[in-house]
């Protein structure tokens, strides 16, 4: 009984830990844009973020997720992510690719929008922190804090093509033409 | 140069341009004068059963438009007149004719355009004077004023007036009668007798006008106003078209 | 003897003299009489007269898309709305043009012609593209006619575009809509089209990003918005082009009125109305022109015999409205006066006594923007065969402003939504043009459903709504100077139909057209 007392407070302060390390999704902050479930296949995105409630002061920081391979360090590609998650602290880190933008949200719906430009395909990071302007110190601040995965992909001539067939107009033509002759 | 045999030569041309414009000049103003061979006139209307028991009137000149500014009825200033009126002393035309005017007179309708000999009709007991609009020798219509006397007095008066401003700038030719007449003919229906007693050149403000509001202002255009045996008045519009 | 002789020599010259002096002084007076009767030579009924300015203008200066969109991939757009250049081609050289590609595209062989599904469409544009709109209809063979494109039978199955596409998804394909009618045809042909090269051509400008509202807003809407405030235009100030309560304008006014009558002016009735309109009829109605109380000029007339025939197509019909303004158009002193431009705006069909009828309302531009009217437009021509049955204007000058003002930040067009969803939403509710949220109070939902009606956003100058000056003009007596006004940068957001109007400086909201 005693053992099980033990593991379960063990399992409790973990999962404390764990919250205060990864601080709860604030409800009313959205990332509308970009989607973590969408890759982008381009060298920029817009970020927009949502706000369903007034008073909010938001921080939004954007990195690149980047990884050891030998001494230098290197973009996480998309297809790396797994292993990526599982590597070691000092083997991966976050590199800004914005400086932080701040944003008071004003209104019942208000919207942050920042257009980021020259990026290369890989794995990114968003934050958006909500704070607590008020608070002296800064660690203190974050009341909550969300991050999203944003994938960019390369570029390829393998896109999906709306119509199917890629038959020319002249061979299509005649192929109309000879169908009708049949026909009659 | 031969001066001399260059005088000749002028003289003869300078002669024959005169000849020749004086022959333009002559030949315009006798088909003014003229414009109508009367007796072929009449026996083409005769043929539509159209008689004509009037004089033909002159070609006239070219006219020009007449702006005019219609006038409202002022109710209150008429019939303070007509309760003012002194009865009319006897039943002569002279007498009717002084106490329609002193009406008018002290209505202010009494201007340069309200033109005497005015028309007297009688109607039963009711004697009708009517003015006539007349602004330099032609009528404006359907511009009058009428005046009806009955029981010794100006029982009534009713009055539909233009005051002329200006004439236009610029005049037009105008048809001649025997053209206007020729007008009539396509629109009458063919078994109808038609005798026409008056044809005269007017001023006419057509009734038919865009807008439903009253105007300040308006233009009387030439016509040719023919009137037929049972008082039809039919008016053509007199600019060549 | 011959003294005798030359006596009478010299009497006879003298005679001459005198007579040569008589004959010429007669052959004035008799020309004096024949020719100064009043009436001139008479008159006719006429053609229209011609006013003072007589510059053709020339249909590419008046018709061009709306505007040019570009899609670079993965969403990331430009919308070009000065289009003509892009359109026809710069005048001095070879820089790639969407003309130039839509004519070589149109001169292969072969082209085949299929309608396709909107979806379909929408799909198939979301790739990297060019496409370009027009605010109206166009019929296919009557805009190929004009443009000399080559016209296979094939092309017959498209009546009317509204929008000519291209995308690099389906690189043997240009597609041809008419929006208005939900119709979308695919033409494919087998070779290579220019329309690679145009978009990379477009590429190399300084583009103005714009995303569609679902990527700013997460609502299902695929209307572009531009990402940033533009520096915005100034205000100018404004009067109209010809006043008729301004005794300085009278002899202009004069003489316009005369271009439509002709010689036949001078026989026109003239009828004045209480309430300071003017009317000048020609016959019953023949002609008819109108000077409005608010400023405005109207004409109208009814088609003569001889005026039965003439031309259905849509371009002539558009010839004949352009030739039509530039003759009766009366410009004055144009010092100090701000550019002025019209342009096709719309264009609408009908049929007049079983005979195709054209209206063609024309937009304004001043300064490179365009003017938006709050209550009135500023020209209509409508269009029967050979003949203009209809004509109104109502146009203003702007005025340079003696020091440019320094060019303010607009107000961020995203915001303007943000900002003011709730009253847009209030104002489309009392007219019954938006659904009504369930729990009106949840304003994330009022939000989402105003933003998903949202269709356009442009900006431009506001001339204001001077109902109420009019009426102050006919007890004003210097009435010329009560329309001086000011004509206000504005944003124009199209939601649910309906323009709404905010200044583009603080966003505050400055009315609504419909």
């Amino acid at each position: 009984m005693r053992k099980i007392f033990l593991i379960m407070a063990v399992l409790l302060v973990f999962c404390a830990f764990t919250g205060v390390s990864f601080a709860a999704a604030d409800p009313a902050v959205t990332l509308v844009n970009p989607s973590e479930n969408e890759p982008i296949v381009a060298n920029n995105f817009l970020i927009s973020v949502k706000a369903t409630q007034a008073g909010k002061f938001l921080r939004i920081n954007a990195y690149e997720m980047q990884q050891k391979s030998g001494d230098a360090w290197v973009l996480v590609q998309t297809e790396e992510l797994e292993e990526y998650d599982k590597k070691k602290e000092d083997e991966k880190r976050l590199v800004s690719i914005m400086s932080e933008e701040t944003f008071e949200s004003k209104g019942a719906v208000s919207f942050f929008t920042h257009k980021v430009e020259n990026i290369a395909p890989g794995v990114y990071l968003i934050r958006i922190d909500t704070v607590d302007a008020t608070a002296t110190d800064a660690e203190n601040a974050v009341l909550y804090s969300k991050e999203y995965r944003i994938l960019v992909k390369e570029k390829t001539e393998e896109e999906s093509k709306v119509f199917e067939s890629q038959k020319s107009g002249t061979s299509q033509f005649l192929q109309s033409l000879l169908s009708k002759i049949f026909k009659n | 140069m031969d001066w001399t045999k260059a005088k000749n030569i002028l003289i003869a041309a300078l002669l024959v341009t005169n000849i020749v414009l004086l022959g333009a000049y002559v030949l315009r103003e006798t088909r003014r004068a003229d414009a109508d061979n009367d007796a072929t006139l009449r026996r083409i209307l005769t043929e539509y059963n159209v008689f004509l028991e009037t004089e033909m009137p002159r070609q006239p000149a070219p006219m020009a438009v007449l702006y005019v500014q219609p006038e409202t009825e002022d109710g209150a200033r008429v019939e303070k007149a007509l309760e003012e009126q002194k009865p009319i002393s006897n039943a002569s035309r002279e007498a009717m004719l002084d106490a329609a005017n002193d009406i008018l007179e002290s209505c202010g309708f009494i201007t340069e355009n309200t033109k005497s000999p005015a028309q007297f009709e009688t109607d039963g007991e009711k004697t009708l004077i009517r003015y006539r609009n007349i602004f330099d020798d032609i009528p404006i219509e359907e511009s009058y004023i009428i005046c009806t006397i009955e029981g010794g007095r100006v029982a009534a008066l009713n009055r539909k007036w233009y005051t002329p401003l200006e004439l236009h700038d610029k005049k037009g030719e105008i048809i001649g009668p025997t053209e206007a007449l020729m007008q009539l003919l396509p629109e009458k229906p063919e078994e109808e007798t038609i005798i026409i007693r008056g044809m005269e050149l007017v001023y006419r403000v057509d009734p038919d006008r865009p807008g439903g509001e009253s105007p300040v202002g308006d233009t009387a255009l030439p016509a040719w106003k023919i009137t037929d045996s049972k008082g039809s008045v039919v008016y053509i519009a007199a600019y060549a078209q | 003897m011959f003294t005798m002789n030359s006596k009478k020599t010299a009497i006879i010259e003298q005679c001459k003299n005198i007579l040569l002096v008589v004959l010429v002084l007669s052959t004035i007076l008799l020309l004096y009489f024949l020719w100064n009767d009043g009436a001139g030579a008479g008159f006719r009924i006429p053609g229209s007269g011609v006013s003072g300015n007589v510059e053709v203008i020339p249909v590419k200066s008046v018709l061009s898309p709306e505007s040019i969109i570009v899609n670079f991939g993965a969403e990331n757009y430009t919308s070009q709305t000065e289009t003509a250049s892009l359109w026809y081609g710069a005048e001095d050289g070879d820089a790639p043009s969407f003309m130039s590609a839509f004519m070589n595209f149109l001169a292969y062989d072969n082209i085949a012609v299929g309608a396709i599904s909107k979806e379909d469409f929408e799909d198939v544009m979301r790739a990297r593209s060019i496409r370009a709109e027009f605010s109206f209809a166009i019929p296919t063979d009557d805009f190929c006619d004009e443009f000399r494109l080559r016209r296979t039978a094939p092309l017959d199955a498209v009546d009317a575009f509204t929008c000519v596409a291209y995308s690099e998804a389906s690189p043997e394909s240009l597609f041809l809509c008419d929006k208005l009618n939900d119709s979308f045809f695919r033409l494919a042909m087998d070779g290579e089209s220019d329309f690679k090269e145009l978009i990379a051509f477009v590429e190399t400008f300084d583009n103005e990003s714009y995303y569609p509202l679902r990527t700013f807003s997460g609502v299902e809407n695929d209307t572009l918005l531009p990402l940033n405030a533009p520096a915005a235009p100034a205000k100018l100030s404004y009067e109209r082009s010809l006043n008729p309560y301004a005794a300085a304008d009278a002899a202009r006014i004069i003489k316009m009125t005369r271009a439509f009558f002709g010689n036949s002016f001078d026989f026109t009735r003239k009828i004045t109305e209480g309430n300071g309109t003017t009317v000048y009829m020609y016959g019953y109605g023949e002609k008819v022109f109108v000077i409005n109380r608010d400023g405005s000029f109207e004409y109208s007339a009814a088609a003569t015999d001889s005026e039965r025939g003439g031309a259905e197509a849509l371009f002539d019909a558009l010839t004949t409205a352009l030739d039509f303004i530039s003759s009766h158009s009366e410009s004055g002193d144009e010092r100090g006066l701000a550019s002025k431009q019209i342009y096709l705006k719309d264009v609408r069909y009908s049929f007049t006594d079983g005979r195709r009828t054209y209206g063609f309302l024309f937009g304004v531009k001043i300064n490179g923007y365009k003017v938006y009217y709050a209550n009135s437009e500023p020209l209509f021509v409508e269009v029967t065969g050979s003949r203009v049955n209809y004509y109104k204007i109502d146009m203003i000058d702007g005025f340079l402003n003696g020091a440019d003002a320094p060019a303010e930040k607009a107000f961020a067009p995203f915001d303007i939504l943000t900002e003011h969803f709730a009253y847009i939403y209030d104002v489309l509710s009392a007219k019954e043009l938006i659904p009504s949220v369930d729990g009106v109070s949840d304003e994330e939902a009022v939000f989402e459903k105003t933003a998903s009606m949202v269709s356009g956003l442009s900006y431009g100058l506001l001339r204001p709504d001077e109902s109420s000056l009019v009426r102050r003009a006919l007890h004003d007596v210097r009435g010329d100077e009560v329309f001086e006004q000011n004509l206000s940068p504005v944003w124009v957001m199209t939601v649910g139909g309906i323009d709404f109007c905010f200044d583009i400086y603080s966003g505050a909201p400055a009315g609504y057209m419909e």
